[in-house]
């Protein structure tokens, strides 16, 4: 395995994709990342750090569903591409042999 | 469900506007659409107030993600233009090299002429109040009456302030045991230190020179007579006979400096050692500087020297009208290139000579930007399918601009370091070249590496200018379907250059030879007298003066002296000169004639010719009463029948018949016609001896003659001069243009020689296939070498023929500044010619060779 590893904060917003489904854009990304790590982005990151991982091929994405609430913006949908779940079990294997066999993390006694 | 049914809220339409210009996303805009959804639930949830702080915090806190973001894309395209730049540079290394050398060698003259242009130009400017500061100066002369200054100061309310200096070089000053003969010795007011900025270190300024017998003295003068010990108060004696108690010691002047002090007494004590009257409007041995009131202007002021000092002095000579104005100022800052008087209290640069340099330094970084522009696309070529594909996938010209750009800037910065290393190995020998001491230290001249980096860029940017629009400009299509090949297009502006770069490099050629020519007239043209084997002594003092007779039997004595004379001037230099109506035609138009005083032997020990009468001769008693011997140009202006015998009349008053005539010889330097001359016999007051002596073994006889001076006058350092090397210092600058033209016209074929190897390696390139084909047809090595060969032949003979015009009339004027010149014959221009195309021709010959000589089998195969 050549390339680098995802960043956390990637491996975040794919698993946000993930979970999400078909209704992957902005907002609930954002309301998702919130939920599951209790942090609120900025939508200045969010954005940068998708265009990023789409240019990287984790994800694709389309426009859909100009509502009026977003004064006729479209959405952007995200969807993750085969190589982003490629990525993500890359990391989740990566992560699971780094952590096997550590029962509680504390301190260690002197 | 009414609820969910609300209008829409427009989110702050001024940060709504930011983040569509920070996150444009294609036309989509989802990122303010996101964050417009968001503000619409806030707003129901918390009210409209709160929803717009949030908005807004989002869009300034989106800002910085933006910059980085922008950054990241910008770093990912830079990588990718530093990769391929690099990968251009190895894969076509000895191009690169070509490049990078020629752009460095280009950089290198212009640095160098650089910094000298520079330093000339800063001379006098460190003065406090350069700006207003001027000179008075008189007709041609840079001498000015003694009382001129204290009548400026009185009569003219914009003078602030006037300092009056006379240099009085070689003054023997001595303290206990040691003497040293002081070459930058002046008299001065007090206020010199008003004017000029020159800081004391120990005493005041203000009173230093106030006692009459007080002297100052430079630092390095102090430390050369007290070494460390305080110079304060301690004695030194002038001349042997007066002494003066040191009062003051200033920081050395800077070289920059039209003159520089190094032991400056009081104006005033001249007059009283000298028995000179302050007050004598005739004692024209002054230069008088003043200070310009704030916001005067100089020209009015000018305008006021003539009704209110001139005019009154004019009236009480009795002089009729219309009075001729003879007084005029110039600035301080102007003297060092644009002051060519007589009596100059240095020796001046000339302006003209720094805008030839000038001119120099930007002709030659001129070809070496056109040998890269040349180079670049000749080479493009090869670029066009990384174009074509960069095109493809969506790059814009602009892009493409920057990119070639960068690669050519990247080009000027290695040039600049391999410059500056350049540079810094041929300092020594470009200071020595021009006498001066330049430095490249951008620590002590802030200007010079802001200018480094300016020409760098503009190298840069300029040579690269031409590619970058040419390759940018390709069409990928053609490019990419393999129908670009041969840019036919292209080739006539490269030809173009390569016909400028010749043109300037011929024209380089011509001017070395003329230049050369001239000097070599200068060495080698019989001026009348002889230059080889004479030594000549300064003399400055009583003792060798009074014990004459006895010096000149001393060193007669020696075998290896053939003879010895004294005289006021030398011949190559004599610039004492008496105007009034010596002719006896009309007396109320006077006109020059110059003299010089000289003994019996000096005519013989010159080796002048008398054509009529007899020379001064110890044969004739009565000759020691005053006799004069005139030159051919006096007899003529004169208009006289029968010169010998006339009276004549020395300018301090004494008279004497003429005895004889002297054939004309070169009593000034090339630069002047012969004036009328005349010699007046006096063995006592003189200023030089010289002595002629054998070839063979002059260090013995050297030592002979210091021997015999140490005798006579014991404290005066030795000192003597090759009369030869005398003539020929006054010839220092253009000596020194020669140099560096020969020097630059080097550098200029360096140049294009490169260029045009360059040229000639891709034009065989691009022809390979056609070579192969001709060769597979029947046709020889020599015809493949002629058809490589004959274009750049072409275009170099056709540069001749723009460079010939252009430098003959350059040379011409240049060469009007000699009164006694040669004609630049054909024979310059021809060798200048078959120069640039002999060396044209054997650049491009290794090439044609290569390419003609290969097998067709491996050029066909290619593909």
């Amino acid at each position: 395995m050549n390339t680098k590893f995802i960043s956390r904060s990637e491996e975040f917003l794919l698993l946000a994709v993930w979970r999400l489904k078909e209704n992957a854009y902005g907002v609930t990304i954002r309301n998702q990342i919130k939920k599951a790590t209790g942090k609120t982005w900025a939508y200045g990151a969010l954005f940068v750090m998708l265009r990023r991982l789409e240019k990287k091929g984790y994800l694709t994405s389309h426009f859909a569903d100009p509502t009026s609430k977003r004064g006729g913006k479209s959405k952007r949908i995200f969807e993750l591409s085969p190589r982003g779940v490629k990525a993500l079990k890359e990391v989740r294997k990566a992560q699971e042999s780094v952590w096997s066999g550590i029962e509680e993390l504390s301190v260690p006694q002197e | 469900m009414r609820v969910m049914m609300k209008k829409y809220r427009h989110p702050p339409q001024i940060a709504g506007w930011l983040i569509r210009r920070m996150f444009p996303d294609k036309g989509g805009c989802s990122t303010l659409g996101d964050m417009s959804e968001t503000y619409h639930y806030l707003a129901d949830d918390k009210g409209l107030f709160w929803a717009r702080i949030w908005f807004w915090g989002q869009c300034v806190k989106a800002f910085p993600y933006f910059l980085i973001d922008e950054l990241h894309w910008r770093i990912q395209m830079f990588k990718n233009y530093l990769l391929v730049t690099v990968r251009n540079l190895k894969k076509n290394s000895t191009y690169s090299l070509l490049n990078i050398v020629g752009l460095a060698v280009g950089m290198t003259a212009f640095i160098l002429i650089a910094l000298y242009v520079q330093y000339e130009l800063s001379f006098d400017k460190y003065h406090a109040n350069a700006d207003r500061i001027y000179r008075v100066v008189r007709e041609e002369r840079a001498f000015t009456p003694a009382p001129l200054g204290q009548a400026l100061k009185e009569k003219i309310p914009e003078v602030v302030s006037v300092a009056r200096i006379i240099r009085s070089s070689n003054t023997l000053i001595s303290h206990k045991q040691n003497h040293f003969l002081e070459e930058e010795f002046y008299w001065a007011a007090p206020e010199t230190f008003d004017i000029f900025s020159i800081p004391f270190i120990s005493g005041d300024p203000e009173t230093a020179l106030n006692d009459p017998s007080a002297i100052v003295l430079s630092q390095k003068t102090a430390k050369k007579y007290f070494g460390d010990a305080d110079a304060m108060g301690k004695i030194l004696i002038m001349s042997e006979r007066y002494e003066f108690k040191v009062s003051g010691v200033f920081g050395d002047m800077p070289a920059n400096s039209h003159f520089v002090m190094d032991v400056v007494v009081p104006y005033e004590t001249y007059f009283r050692i000298t028995n000179n009257d302050i007050t004598n409007w005739r004692s024209n041995f002054s230069y008088t500087y003043f200070l310009l009131r704030k916001g005067a202007d100089p020209e009015g002021m000018e305008n006021k020297i003539s009704p209110v000092i001139e005019i009154p002095l004019f009236k009480a000579a009795g002089l009729k009208e219309p009075y001729p104005k003879i007084y005029s100022i110039q600035p301080l800052t102007e003297i060092h290139l644009h002051s060519h008087r007589m009596q100059e209290i240095g020796a001046n640069n000339d302006i003209k000579y720094i805008i030839l340099f000038s001119s120099i330094a930007f002709l030659i970084l001129f070809i070496a930007c056109i040998n890269y522009m040349n180079m670049a696309t000749a080479r493009s070529l090869r670029r066009g399918k990384e174009v074509g594909m960069r095109k493809v996938v969506g790059a814009q010209k602009g892009q493409l601009i920057v990119q070639f750009l960068g690669e050519s800037v990247a080009m000027a910065v290695l040039a600049m370091i391999f410059s500056i290393m350049m540079v810094l190995m041929a300092l020594p020998a470009f200071n020595s070249l021009v006498e001066r001491q330049l430095s490249l230290n951008p620590i002590h001249n802030p200007q010079l590496f802001l200018g480094l980096v300016f020409i760098t860029l503009f190298v840069g940017l300029f040579a690269g200018s031409y590619p970058a629009m040419r390759m940018s400009g390709f069409r990928p299509i053609s490019v990419l379907s393999g129908t670009f090949t041969r840019s036919s297009k292209g080739s006539s502006l490269r030809n173009v250059l390569v016909l400028v770069q010749f043109s300037i490099t011929i024209f380089l050629i011509i001017c070395t030879i003329a230049v050369r020519g001239q000097l070599k007239f200068i060495k080698t043209v019989d001026m009348g007298y002889t230059k080889e084997q004479i030594i000549t002594l300064p003399v400055r003092e009583g003792s060798a003066r009074q014990n004459i007779q006895s010096i000149k039997t001393e060193l007669l004595q020696y075998s290896d002296i053939i003879a010895v004379s004294t005289s006021g001037r030398l011949p190559n230099n004599i610039d004492t000169f008496t105007s009034r109506d010596w002719t006896g035609r009309n007396p109320d138009e006077p006109i020059p004639i110059y003299y010089n005083s000289a003994d019996y032997d000096f005519i013989d020990l010159f080796g002048m010719r008398i054509v009529k009468g007899r020379n001064f001769s110890r044969d004739f008693p009565s000759d020691e009463t005053g006799v004069f011997l005139v030159n051919e140009a006096a007899v003529m202006v004169a208009e006289w029948e029968s010169p010998i015998g006339r009276k004549f009349t020395h300018w301090s008053g004494e008279t004497g018949r003429i005895v004889g005539v002297i054939k004309d010889f070169h009593l000034h330097s090339l630069h002047r016609p012969i004036d009328p001359l005349y010699v007046f016999l006096d063995t006592r007051g003189f200023s030089n001896i010289s002595i002629k002596i054998k070839s063979a073994n002059i260090p013995a006889t050297i030592d002979y003659v210091e021997g015999v001076m140490k005798k006579f006058s014991p404290s005066y350092p030795f000192s003597y001069s090759f009369f030869d090397e005398v003539f020929e210092r006054a010839y220092f600058t253009e000596q020194r243009m020669g140099r560096v033209f020969g020097a630059f016209a080097i550098l200029a074929i360096f140049i294009a020689c490169l260029g045009l190897f360059g040229l000639t390696a891709f034009a065989a390139e691009q022809r390979t296939k056609e070579i192969g084909i001709r060769k597979v047809l029947g046709a020889s090595d020599s015809k493949i070498f002629l058809l490589l060969s004959k274009e750049f032949v072409r275009w170099v003979l056709l540069a001749n023929l723009i460079a010939w015009p252009i430098a003959y009339f350059a040379m011409n004027k240049w060469l009007q500044n000699f009164a006694y010149r040669i004609h630049i014959g054909i024979v310059a221009f021809l060798i200048s010619g078959g120069t640039a195309l002999l060396i044209a021709y054997l650049t491009v010959s290794y090439q044609s060779i290569k390419s003609a000589r290969a097998n067709p089998v491996d050029s066909l195969r290619y593909e």
